[in-house]
């Protein structure tokens, strides 16, 4: 009966995602939980590069992440799960691919993401990605769609750096939604006055709902601890996340999250270098 | 006392050095462009092909660049002929200049002859194609087909100068739809001109030309700027212009005075709708879109007769000005507008009166309208070692008339509209730039759109900071507050509008001709409880590169999201020489723009634009005949130069 009543319910978000929002789950609420856009510092775990492909020019070593999002409403259908693996192939070009997952047989959504970052000067960092996103509802819809992202960073100095990154540029929807395709826009600085301390300030602009700005605050109290606090406007979120890197191989975290409509949302993750 | 002196010196070279190398663009931006100031850049372009000797040419000359007047031309002309400087930094640091006069000079006049060859002949086309059709072309209401382009050609041989612009918009079946031209020579002593020209006078309180400064980023230039005299028109806007022939004739009495006579006579078409029944002009038409029928029966239907005349006379630090003109219709005007004449004619005289030295500059303008209204202004400016600061006052009676008139103020007509301006810029603070204005404002009356005395308050604040050679960020605050009508709902209610933006801006040069741009603007719109508030958001990414040597091309990409029209946040784009817009974006939607340039060969040169709008939600883009179903807009603009 649960099972019914859990197919059930996801089948009214599908209908309402695709319907009305013209998105797919991830990028209904996914993409309003606070990323990091400007600083490879403020990433909790490599499963928010995605948000600036321009950001994989950062990382050090290869890796690969796994992330969920403990299941909403007692639905564990509802329950997104992450895939992340990326490298630098050389000193100025890095790749990355990010896997994604929701839903059962009756509604379901998958997209696959490559991205790549390129250095343009030696303070101009340019990232590009290329995602496809198929969405469905059993006996009723399927679809699918190509969408490019594109990011900037540039560091200015030691201390500050700046960036922003536009999504969906080429501006693909959903059947039905033409007038109503899902575009994001993020810029942001990041200030870190001393090392073990960094402010970022960012501004977003939502082209199907609202658009706010974010702020976060990180601290690293010891060389394997990252504490980051943040706040959003429009909707109103609100996120405390920790990030353990005991070891150079391995990097644990949890990110704890509240949306002033949806609750709470709980995403651990592990990433794995080598 | 000397150490000092060397310490000033080195500030202010570190000063200039951190600004010197901002583009075309940015100064334009940040200091004159910041709405439609078309026609100082047509000038600055003009100049900049045909540039001025600094070595040879007399002060009247340099003082015909734009916001160069004759004082500082004077003292340019002091510092370079009689002092001999042979730099352009010692003489921007002995004269104290703003960053666009720098601009100006730099790229309108050399120092010693050099190898570049100047062009003695210059032709511009340019075209613009709307891919999709709008709705006069779509209801067949346009006669003319979808052909736009802009047409100028202009020729300098030694004292002789001339021009000739061709310009069709389109749906005007007209193929040319709007001729200008002018010719400009030097005889027996008399600057003759011949054909279309411009006045701009004193202040602006009578005669100026369509556009001139607005509030802006630039605080003190508006203020300082005044009346260049008569002027050849090389501009495609269809109105406020004159037609027909104007004499200058300078009398140099010695080093310290002369006396400058201008005498013109124009006989010009205006647009205008009449009522053939009560035998009156009851508007004047100045779009210059002559498309559909109606349109079309409007076009050169009211002739205009002026004659006029300015006597200037400058004695030492002082210059006296005095001009009049008198103007008639064969019908007598009687339109709603606030700054078209009223009656069949009749005559305007206007006093002008300055006094400049290294630290103050006074003007002040005092002029009486064919209704024998009074109308003045009046401007001082400081400068000292460490801040410029200015102080502008302006009243026109509610009845004050002045067709041919513009005013820096709230509004750019003169009339309606008492306000004190006040504005301050910080130099010589190592790597940045503060300027910050307020201005003062009510009107006299009740305006067009709204029934009541308007009042309002308007501050800025500007910061400009480089760091290092590669980044220049500007943060940028603007409060206003004013009465406001708010219109969309019943009954129509007025109240008190707050709009507070804030826009940060980071510039990073990837190298001497690329660079990476981002923008964060956002707006907040407040309405005392009577309305919910609104607010408005645009990120913008830009970047331009060398692709090889002659051909750049770049891109812009923004992403905005605003609750209304009244939330808009506007948006500049310079991508090719002469073609420079503002554009409002509101609602939720992108605007892409990609641009290319190649300079073929000396002669030649290309600049392409592909412009995109997107509007979310949105069945019509733009309205009346330019409404575009669907929610999107596709523009193409080609522009070639050719020079001889």
């Amino acid at each position: 009966m649960k099972l019914n009543l859990s197919s059930f319910v996801l089948y009214l978000i599908g209908v309402q995602i695709i319907l009305f929002e013209n998105r797919s789950y991830a990028q209904l609420y996914q993409n309003q939980i606070l990323l990091p856009i400007v600083n490879p510092k403020v990433l909790i775990n490599e499963h928010q590069i995605a948000d600036n492909p321009a950001i994989i020019h950062f990382v050090d070593n290869n890796y690969a992440c796994f992330s969920y999002t403990i299941s909403k409403f007692g639905l564990k259908e509802i329950s997104p799960m992450y895939a992340d693996i990326g490298m630098k192939f050389s000193e100025d070009w890095g790749l990355g691919l990010s896997l994604y997952g929701l839903g059962n047989e009756l509604y379901n959504e998958f997209a696959i993401m490559l991205m790549s970052s390129y250095k343009l000067t030696d303070k101009i960092i340019a990232g590009i990605s290329c995602e496809y996103i198929r969405m469905s509802i059993k006996d009723n819809f399927a679809d699918y769609n190509f969408q490019f992202h594109f990011g900037t960073m540039l560091i200015i100095s030691k201390k500050l750096t700046t960036g922003f990154s536009f999504k969906n540029i080429t501006r693909e929807y959903f059947t039905g939604g033409e007038s109503t395709a899902n575009q994001i826009a993020t810029a942001g600085i990041c200030y870190t006055p001393i090392d073990n301390i960094s402010f970022e300030f960012g501004g977003i602009v939502r082209l199907a709902t609202q658009s706010g700005f974010l702020v976060h605050f990180l601290y690293e109290p010891f060389d394997f601890t990252v504490f980051r606090v943040s706040y959003a406007t429009a909707p109103k979120l609100f996120n405390i996340a920790i990030k353990l890197n005991t070891f150079d191989w391995i990097n644990i975290s949890f990110n704890l999250q509240y949306h002033n409509i949806l609750g709470f949302a709980q995403t651990p993750a592990i990433s794995l270098y080598w | 006392m000397k150490y000092k002196f060397l310490l000033l010196l080195v500030i202010s070279h570190i000063c200039f050095s951190q600004f010197e190398e901002l583009s075309n663009e940015q100064l334009f931006e940040s200091s004159v462009i910041e709405l439609d100031e078309s026609e100082i850049f047509d000038d600055i372009e003009h100049y900049g092909m045909y540039p001025i000797s600094l070595t040879k040419a007399n002060s009247i000359l340099i003082s015909r660049l734009p916001l160069i007047d004759r004082d500082l031309a004077i003292r340019i002309v002091d510092l370079i002929q009689l002092q001999g400087i042979k730099d352009y930094k010692v003489l921007f640091d002995s004269l104290d200049l703003s960053d666009i006069q720098r601009y100006i000079l730099k790229t309108c006049t050399y120092l010693y002859p050099t190898d570049t060859r100047y062009p003695s002949m210059n032709w511009r086309f340019r075209s613009n194609y709307q891919i999709e059709n709008v709705k006069g072309f779509e209801k067949n209401n346009f006669l003319g087909n979808k052909f736009d382009y802009y047409s100028r050609f202009d020729a300098n041989y030694d004292v002789l100068k001339g021009g000739v612009l061709l310009n069709k918009d389109a749906g005007e079946p007209d193929n040319f739809d709007f001729i200008s031209g002018y010719l400009n020579s030097e005889v027996s002593g008399f600057n003759i001109l011949l054909g279309d020209y411009s006045i701009e006078f004193g202040l602006g309180n009578m005669l100026w030309r369509n556009f001139g400064l607005r509030k802006g980023a630039e605080v003190i230039n508006p203020a300082r700027y005044k009346g260049k005299g008569i002027l050849p028109y090389r501009s495609s806007i269809e109105s406020n212009f004159f037609r027909g022939i104007a004499i200058t004739k300078y009398i140099v009495i010695n080093n310290d005075s002369e006396i400058k006579f201008d005498a013109f006579v124009s006989r010009q078409f205006r647009h205008s709708t009449i009522d053939s029944v009560n035998n009156i002009v009851t508007s004047i038409k100045n779009d210059g879109l002559f498309r559909t029928n109606t349109e079309i029966s409007k076009k050169n239907d009211l002739r205009e007769d002026i004659i006029g005349g300015i006597f200037n006379y400058r004695i030492n630090r002082f210059q006296f000005s005095i001009a009049g003109f008198h103007f008639n219709y064969p019908l007598e005007l009687a339109t709603q507008s606030s700054y078209v004449y009223k009656g069949k004619g009749g005559s305007n005289l206007s006093f002008f009166m300055s006094y400049s030295d290294d630290e103050h500059l006074l003007m002040t303008e005092i002029t009486q309208d064919v209704g024998i209204q009074i109308a003045s202004k009046l401007h001082y400016i400081f400068k000292a070692n460490f801040f410029d600061m200015t102080v502008a006052m302006r009243y026109f009676p509610e009845s004050y008339r002045a067709q041919f008139g513009y005013i820096f103020g709230e509004n750019s007509s003169p009339t309606n509209e008492f306000g004190i301006y006040t504005g301050l810029t910080l130099k010589k603070i190592p790597n940045s730039k503060i300027s910050i204005y307020a201005d003062f404002y009510k009107t006299l009356g009740r305006t067009y759109y709204i029934p009541a005395i308007v009042s309002g308050t308007d501050l800025l604040g500007d910061f400009v900071y480089n760091f290092g050679r590669d980044f220049i960020g500007n943060l940028r605050f603007r409060y206003e507050i004013k009465n406001d009508f708010i219109s969309d709902g019943t009954p129509k209610l007025l109240t008190k509008s707050d709009r507070i933006s804030l826009r940060c801006e980071l510039r990073a040069n990837t190298t001497d001709k690329g660079f990476c741009r981002m923008r964060v603007e956002v707006c907040r719109k407040f309405y005392y409880a009577v309305k919910p508030s609104e607010m408005g958001v645009l990120i913008f990414g830009e970047y331009k590169t060398q692709i090889f040597e002659n051909f750049n091309i770049g891109s812009r990409l923004s992403y905005y999201n605003t609750d209304s029209y009244n939330s808009a946040i506007w948006q500049y784009e310079y991508t090719m020489p002469g073609y420079a817009l503002t554009y409002p974006l509101y609602g939720q939607g992108i605007r892409l723009y990609m641009y290319g340039d190649y300079k073929i060969s000396q002669y030649i040169r290309i600049w392409v634009k592909y412009t995109q709008l997107l509007k979310n939600n949105q069945k019509v883009i733009s309205s009346g005949y330019n409404e575009i179903e669907g929610f999107k807009s596709n523009r193409l603009t080609a522009q070639l130069d050719f020079y001889l």
